[in-house]
């Protein structure tokens, strides 16, 4: 009861948003290459099936690899800044900067530097998912409070059972906000850089779509594009309920770290 | 004691004695705080040596158990499993220890929520995992900074009652640092009063009352007179430079 008292009203809203966009371009004769209807879109995401498969596996595996890459040298680039208080005070603040520095534009250089191959989709997909990976991984491993630290020490943890026992779990909901955060901006990324360089992937083909006029596949292209998103958002959701007791989720979605790094 | 750049503490000499529980009361501010972690080998003092049975302390001192004001249990851990992470840390998970750290929670009257998060718990209930944790390993020290600070006023009287009541079973040293005179009182062998920042050690009183103490012993005339002369110590300067 209370389960659908909770997921009646956002299926209810969508469901209306829909009916009213349908009945919108229904009656005042929208034209599909302005706005196609939903029913339309639909149509042709199942009809066209194939295609925007063989655009998927090139535009999957760009973010795949650009996200791992973000992953790794995100999460030890903020273990160095947590860890080391001489390269931390050296590194963090210009890394905050260029946090606010948009990534994306860096697009067209890409291309200039490493032409149209499979670089220039990985460094702006890894480029774009870094900074909220790394804030957030220095940030969690700074959640721990200097009293637990002092207990830690006072049983005589070594450092390694300090960083297991201690620090690790207590980052990992914050860490995880993070990386929550760069998959979905990882989409951000890989459709630009398709943009910029490509001759396959959903956002190359989103872009040769407009430019046929064909809003309505177009349409599709960008449905495709939040279902990817939706799944890389969803897998690292899923790791995160495997690792994470719900208890601490709940408090951290809330925590002002998680939402400032949004 | 240098702290950042203030002077926290100004030429302390304590000596506790074993088995002794030890109150050190004092205004917020007076360095109290830093004395405990001074006492634990946790910060090193600018000057001076931290002796426990004759021989100096360098670094953590890890005989002994510490409980804050804030729990710091760690919630993705169940009770059970903070009160063995001394043990666990140590490598003692013996069956002798596992077998007194499920006795000391249901002294505390914890038995029953070994398997509860923290975030399932109360405040006092927090704070009483979080003594049992710090006695897991039967250590010949205990270091309390302020336990019950965070407790209601009636939870907070249950909360004494329950340590004396440890304390008389288990006989450690207890250092504890309160602001609460009250508290002090019913629950300490000595007492050594503080003064506002730098702390230094005003004079040491000696409460010779009986025990097990109960709550009501705070109206007894003996009971007054300790709380009368400690705090004309705490007040003598605010009143004595003041209105005199």
């Amino acid at each position: 009861m209370s389960r659908w008292r909770r997921i009646a009203p956002p299926l209810v809203f969508a469901l209306a948003v829909l009916v009213l966009w349908e009945g919108g371009v229904d009656f005042f004769r929208v034209p599909d290459i302005l706005l196609p209807a939903p029913s339309k879109v639909v149509e042709g995401m199942v009809t066209s099936w194939p295609l925007y498969l063989r655009h998927t596996w090139p535009t999957l595996s760009e973010i795949l690899l650009g996200y791992v890459i973000a992953m790794v040298l995100g999460t030890l680039c903020g273990m160095v800044i947590a860890f080391s208080r001489l390269l931390g005070n050296a590194i963090y603040p210009a890394l905050v900067a260029t946090q606010i520095m948009p990534k994306v534009a860096f697009a067209p250089l890409l291309v200039v530097w490493f032409g149209f191959g499979l670089m220039p989709k990985l460094i702006l997909v890894a480029l774009i998912a870094f900074f909220p990976i790394v804030i957030n991984t220095v940030v969690a491993l700074n959640m721990t409070m200097q009293e637990s630290l002092y207990l830690f020490r006072s049983m005589g943890a070594s450092a390694v059972q300090t960083f297991f026992k201690l620090r690790l779990p207590a980052a990992l909901p914050v860490y995880f906000a993070g990386l929550k955060i760069a998959a979905t901006f990882s989409i951000v990324g890989v459709v630009v850089a398709e943009f910029y360089s490509s001759d396959r992937g959903l956002g190359y083909l989103l872009l040769i779509e407009v430019s046929n006029g064909d809003t309505t596949r177009a349409f599709g292209s960008i449905a495709y594009l939040t279902i990817l998103g939706l799944i890389a958002f969803g897998s690292v959701a899923l790791i995160e309920r495997l690792l994470v007791p719900a208890h601490m989720l709940k408090r951290f979605d809330e925590s002002p770290a998680a939402r400032a790094s949004s | 004691m240098n702290f950042g750049s203030t002077l926290a503490l100004d030429h302390v000499d304590l000596a506790v004695r074993e088995h002794e529980f030890f109150t050190i009361v004092g205004p917020s501010g007076c360095g109290k705080s830093t004395l405990l972690l001074l006492a634990a080998g946790l910060l090193a003092p600018s000057a001076g040596a931290l002796l426990i049975e004759g021989r100096p302390v360098r670094g953590a001192y890890t005989s002994a158990g510490i409980a804050f004001q804030h729990h710091n249990l760690l919630e993705w851990r169940s009770v059970l499993g903070n009160v063995l992470l001394p043990l666990e840390i140590r490598r003692i998970e013996t069956e002798h220890y596992l077998a007194r750290a499920k006795r000391l929670l249901s002294l505390v009257g914890l038995d029953g929520f070994e398997d509860h998060y923290p975030y399932q718990l109360s405040g006092g209930m927090r704070q009483r995992a979080a003594i049992c944790r710090a006695l897991v390993c039967d250590l010949p020290l205990l270091l309390l900074d302020e336990p019950f600070g965070a407790l209601d006023a009636l939870s907070r009287e249950e909360h004494q009652l329950m340590l004396q009541d440890l304390w008389m079973r288990e006989r450690k040293t207890v250092l504890l640092i309160t602001h609460d005179v009250r508290e002090a009182i019913l629950l300490s062998d000595r007492i050594a009063v503080m003064s506002p920042r730098p702390g230094r050690i005003l004079d040491t009183v000696q409460i010779d009352l009986p025990r097990p103490r109960r709550q009501d012993i705070s109206e007894t005339p003996a009971f007054i007179d300790y709380s009368r002369r400690i705090r004309a110590m705490l007040f003598a300067r605010e009143t004595g430079s003041g209105r005199s």
